[in-house]
């Protein structure tokens, strides 16, 4: 099986299940928990890679138990042999905001209506292989922003970019090594105000065809760091476990977990796992689906939930 | 005997004569508790007088050539050890009752007139100055805030107002006769003056003299009132003016200090020449040889059982009346309710009307004390501020005529009435206003309020990015301005609260809008 297969099979399986890494990641205000470290151990950017065969939609919906909810809806497929393009939308929209008055002398002044707010965003990211030669490819990161966000009194737009290079060599047969470096973005938007990071991550895939179970196995493991300009730091070590092939007909299950560490947010050491299952079929559709939670300290609990479909 | 005065439980006195010696004289310390002698201090001399004051007894006496007041000696009052002594400094005579001020000034009256201040281990002379060139002739001053006042007994007969830093005569008032011994409260200046200070029968007024800074103004004068030789020795307590006179010097007056109205009298055992000292409500008057206690016969006792108080709260308290005039039946007892308090109930029947409580047809026996409560409510809108109670008691002595109609004594209690605290928020945390504009809210701040002491709180943006938080609040309304922890407004936007304290945690979303 060659290397590039297996990593696209991979990276339906494990693609982001969330897209949670990057619906509602915001950019530079990581942490919905589920994202870097989960990216990190299925191979984090390197998964939307030009390699990546056939096109995928998925629908994922996070929820965080102060009743914050993202929506998000990405497409992803390849342009050609050496650039792949990835769509992700989003929405938030958070749910029963109550209101409240301030009286003059500023005691409490009663409740009031909801109060109306949402935002919209959406990424394009652009992969482009810029070199292949022998067991190494090499391709430049794109990425362009956009958001609208809508409050009471006011409404707002922003847009940025920001871009990387990620490399990636085989290692022979069922095993790859990719790194991976982001940085970013550079752009305005009274809504956001987009706070500067660099991402940097290396990930290593594993495909055997007798494992421990006696037949196809694979794993991934990877780190990833996340510094940001305003001084925090992020770092996420994960890990992937499937069994079966995800790259042929068939049902393949896997499982993810992991283990972030993120300075100034609501739980400093955060925790996550999650289960997936894929359905390929011979004609080359398939489904997936993949559920992952993660306790985000005072937040409570983050669930996560992506449906996605393969098209042929 | 002289002049007794009494401080923390003690009488002071002055005794002459002792053991039949006319020089014989001590200065002597009396137990109220148990009348035991507690020390005496011996002082040759034909008459010692004791004054007292912040743990220090002053005696004059001592022996010069005329075996007279030459010598006054500080004694600690609760042992009776001498602490210092100064004799004739400067030249001249001491004599009359020290008066004695708050701040250490000693007025050792005599000739000259000599102000020391007492260090506690000696004195210090601040100034001497004689007045009139006849020893004797200026006793018994009293001191009142920045003035001294003396009688002038040598001709002409006056009182004088001298400042009592310097010495310097500030007004003179020349009177119809012999001027007593002055009292002074509040700046009038109460005292007696006769026609003839040797006759017992003569007439004498009681002059109530109010200090004006550079004269005097006379406040009232009975006319009528017969107060023997003029050397009475008034005491001004609780807005009454004690002091014994009439023709055979047997009768204590109490005379109302704002008018000279004859409140009451009594008859004494004997005569009684000197002056009147009050403690715990009863009278102590000179007598001969002896000091006789009196009191009025009926005496009503306040208690209540708190000093302050918010408005709403509820007040008991306890009067207890005392008749040890005799058996008394048919006794009134009234409380004018302080303005603001309301009646809420009483004990043995007593009602409220008017905003009067009254108890009416109480017996009371001298040897038991009957005592008889009210609770009262500070009303829910009271004013902030300082309540009198003032009961008074009414009361007949059917086998003694001498005391029918007598009215007790007006005692005082105060209590203070503080503004309610405002009122804490208990209830769920709430967070207002929702959304926050911090140019449109109050101070610029968000308020979190409810929130429990010593919880934490923090804002999280929707990504779980911490921008702010306090640990350990002090109190129940926690406000946030806007500003990350850098100082920084944060960006416009979805952000929720989480308030952890007490075992449980609430968080909510706010929207914020900086325009950033």
């Amino acid at each position: 099986m060659r290397a590039s297969t297996i990593l696209s099979a991979l990276a339906i399986l494990v693609a982001d299940a969330a897209h949670c890494a990057s619906v509602g990641e915001g950019y530079g205000e990581s942490l919905l928990a589920l994202s870097s470290a989960r990216q990190a151990g299925s191979g984090g950017v390197a998964l939307e890679d030009p390699w990546r065969q056939g096109q995928v939609v998925e629908a994922t919906t996070a929820l965080v138990s102060a009743g914050l909810q993202w929506w998000g809806f990405s497409m992803q497929g390849g342009v050609g042999p050496r650039l792949r393009l990835r769509f992700d939308g989003y929405a938030f929209t958070p749910a029963d905001v109550a209101g409240t008055r301030e009286a003059a002398d500023g005691s409490f002044g009663g409740t009031s209506g909801a109060v109306g707010m949402s935002e919209w965003g959406a990424h394009v990211t652009a992969q482009l292989t810029v070199l292949e030669a022998g067991s190494w490819r090499v391709a430049g990161l794109g990425r362009a922003i956009g958001l609208v966000q809508r409050l009471p009194d006011e409404r707002s737009s922003g847009t940025a970019v920001e871009a990387g290079i990620q490399a990636q060599r085989v290692l022979g047969l069922g095993r790859a090594l990719t790194v991976w470096l982001l940085a970013g973005p550079v752009g305005q938007g009274a809504g956001r105000g987009f706070t500067g990071h660099m991402v940097a991550g290396v990930g290593l895939l594993t495909q055997v065809s007798a494992g421990l179970l006696g037949g196809a196995e694979g794993y991934a493991v990877g780190v990833e760091g996340e510094a940001l300009t305003e001084g925090l730091v992020h770092a996420g070590l994960g890990g992937v476990y499937w069994v079966g092939r995800p790259g042929q007909a068939g049902k393949t299950l896997f499982l993810r977990g992991g283990v972030r560490s993120a300075t100034g947010s609501a739980q400093a050491v955060q925790p996550h796992g999650g289960l997936g299952i894929l359905w390929r079929m011979a004609s080359g559709w398939g489904m997936q689906c993949d559920v992952a939670a993660a306790p985000l300290g005072a937040l409570g609990l983050v669930t996560c939930a992506t449906l996605g479909v393969r098209v042929p | 005997m002289t002049t007794p005065s009494y401080e923390d439980g003690q009488l002071y006195l002055g005794l002459t004569g002792l053991m039949g010696n006319p020089f014989a004289s001590a200065g002597r310390a009396i137990r109220v508790s148990d009348r035991s002698v507690v020390w005496n201090y011996g002082a040759w001399a034909d008459w010692t007088i004791v004054a007292h004051r912040g743990g220090v007894a002053y005696i004059q006496g001592g022996a010069d050539s005329l075996n007279t007041c030459a010598t006054v000696y500080a004694v600690d009052s609760a042992t009776g050890v001498l602490r210092w002594s100064m004799t004739d400094t400067p030249p001249g005579r001491l004599g009359g009752t020290p008066a004695i001020d708050a701040d250490g000034t000693v007025i050792l009256p005599g000739w000259p007139v000599v102000a020391i201040t007492d260090t506690g281990s000696a004195p210090v002379v601040r100034w001497s100055v004689t007045y009139v060139g006849y020893q004797y002739e200026i006793p018994e001053p009293v001191i009142s805030s920045a003035r001294v006042y003396f009688r002038q007994v040598a001709m002409p007969h006056a009182v004088i107002a001298v400042d009592k830093g310097t010495g310097v005569v500030a007004w003179t008032m020349t009177t119809a006769g012999t001027p007593g011994p002055p009292a002074v409260h509040n700046s009038r200046v109460v005292f007696t003056a006769s026609d003839d200070v040797c006759a017992v029968s003569a007439s004498a007024y009681v002059y109530a003299v109010d200090d004006l800074g550079d004269r005097p103004s006379v406040r009232w004068r009975t006319d009528t009132l017969e107060c023997g030789n003029g050397t009475r020795h008034p005491l001004i307590a609780n807005g009454i003016v004690y002091l014994t006179g009439s023709d055979t010097g047997d009768t204590l007056y109490a005379l109302d200090i704002d008018t000279g109205a004859v409140v009451w009298t009594h008859t004494l055992s004997a005569y009684s020449a000197g002056s009147v000292a009050c403690a715990g409500g009863l009278l102590y008057c000179e007598n001969v040889n002896t000091v006789q206690c009196f009191g009025k016969p009926i005496s009503v006792g306040l208690e209540v059982d708190r000093g302050q108080a918010g408005a709403g709260d509820n007040l008991t308290y306890t009067l207890t009346l005392n008749s040890f005039g005799g058996p008394a039946a048919n006794v009134t007892l009234t409380e004018t309710l302080p303005s603001g308090l309301e009646f809420v109930s009483a004990s043995d029947g007593g009602s409220a009307s008017g905003g009067v409580v009254a108890w009416n047809g109480v017996s009371v026996t001298p040897d038991a004390l009957k005592t008889v409560t009210a609770t009262v409510r500070a009303s829910a809108g009271l004013s902030p501020g300082t309540y009198t109670f003032q009961p008074r008691a009414f009361a007949t002595y059917p086998g003694d005529p001498a005391y029918n109609d007598m009215t007790s004594d007006s005692v005082t209690t105060t209590v203070v009435v503080s503004a309610p605290p405002p009122s804490v928020y208990t209830g769920p945390v709430r967070v207002y206003p929702n959304p926050f504009i911090p140019g449109r809210a109050v101070r610029g701040t968000v308020k979190f309020e409810g929130v429990p002491v010593g919880a934490t709180v923090s804002l999280y943006t929707s990504r779980g990015l911490k921008v702010w938080g306090r640990d350990a609040v002090t109190g129940s309304v926690v406000e946030w301005d806007g500003r990350n922890e850098a100082g920084k407004l944060v960006v416009s936007g979805m952000y929720v609260w989480v308030v952890e304290g007490s075992g449980h945690t609430s968080r909510g979303k706010l929207v914020v809008e900086t325009g950033r």
